[in-house]
């Protein structure tokens, strides 16, 4: 991923005041810019499309309630990915998400169309279990730590570690 | 553990390096969310229709500023020509936006004792001086020959200032 120039940072804290001041047009352009990393990260926390959407939607208007807040200490696609972590994680811990035993062995891929077709990366992290999705897309995808993981998901370090470990066995091995 | 070599015929620590770094950052959802986001963030607090009182002096210094505009839209035939370039009005934004955003931090600490109506109304009416504002600045890149609103884009911008210095805190005080 390129990093974005002086130019567009200036643009975006443009984008950023005038949304503050309740410009929606503008808060729309930020929508724009950022609405298909947000949605990435949604869809393969949660896996359903439908709900990975309405997490989305839900991430930008909490974005929008708390832009008062945003200080422009980070850059602010940072601070709403936070955001939209926190919501999806929320998601997932109200339904109970994380309670999948570590004893899968092997993931079932549910459609092939032919039995050597290459499985994509994408597809074999939507199969994987709950918990080992979740912790596998918050430490190898978005960069958190064992220690952050286990606070946001309210699991031991150990397990955490463990359910990454079993993602990663788990995709290599479907990968192959 | 060897780089090359695969665990258990699995994908070897290299390969799967290179498939996670070929991920694609952005997935756009199959249907355009901006619809609802914007029905929510329109339904929130401060897009709804405000409180229709406050102190009285609190209206009159409102009223002052607003009125002091008008005035000078109306006389704004004698302003002098002003050269527009819209690099120009890009430069006039980012120097507005840089000393007004501290002066709006202060606003909010220094009114934060109003009562909520009449905190809700000032804050209705910046809003309004500030969609004016933007309104202005459309048009003027639109009609970048209609020097009067430049100049009425530079008043629009000193009655907001002007506004955002004022402690209505004692303007309550001295009803």
């Amino acid at each position: 991923m390129s990093r974005p120039d002086s130019h567009q940072l200036h643009d975006e804290s443009a984008l950023v005041e005038r949304a503050k001041n309740n410009d929606y047009r503008a808060y729309e352009d930020l929508y724009r810019t950022h609405v298909g990393r947000v949605y990435a990260l949604c869809v393969r926390l949660i896996k359903d499309k439908d709900m990975a959407e309405d997490i989305t939607q839900e991430a930008f208007v909490q974005a929008w309630r708390n832009l008062p807040k945003f200080r422009g200490d980070s850059a602010f696609g940072t601070w709403l990915y936070r955001i939209a972590t926190n919501t999806a994680i929320s998601y997932l811990r109200r339904e109970k998400h994380f309670k999948d035993s570590l004893d899968v062995d092997e993931l079932e891929i549910e459609y092939r169309e032919t039995p050597d077709e290459q499985i994509g990366l994408e597809q074999a992290i939507g199969a994987l279990p709950d918990g080992a999705r979740a912790v596998f897309n918050l430490y190898s995808l978005q960069g958190y730590t064992h220690d952050e993981i286990s606070g946001m998901l309210n699991i031991a370090p150990g397990t955490s570690k463990a359910q990454l470990h079993r993602a990663r066995k788990l995709l290599k091995a479907v990968l192959s | 553990m060897n780089d090359r070599e695969p665990e258990n015929n699995g994908l070897t620590e290299l390969e799967f390096a290179r498939r996670l770094r070929e991920l694609d950052d952005e997935i756009q959802p199959e249907r355009d969310l901006w619809v609802g986001v914007q029905r929510q963030i329109l339904d929130l607090p401060h897009h709804r229709e405000p409180l229709f009182w406050m102190p009285y002096a609190v209206a009159a210094s409102l009223l002052i500023a607003v009125s002091a505009l008008m005035l000078n839209v109306v006389q704004m035939q004698r302003v002098n020509s002003i050269p527009i370039q819209l690099t120009g009005l890009d430069e006039l934004q980012h120097e507005y936006v840089r000393v007004r955003n501290p002066m709006v931090e202060n606003f909010t600490r220094v009114n934060e004792s109003l009562d909520e109506g009449t905190r809700t109304e000032l804050y209705r009416n910046l809003e309004i001086m500030a969609q004016a504002r933007r309104d202005i600045e459309f048009q003027i890149r639109a009609n970048p020959d209609n020097h009067r609103l430049i100049a009425m884009l530079m008043k629009l911008h000193e009655q907001e200032l002007a506004l955002l210095k004022t402690d209505f805190t004692n303007l309550s005080r001295s009803m």
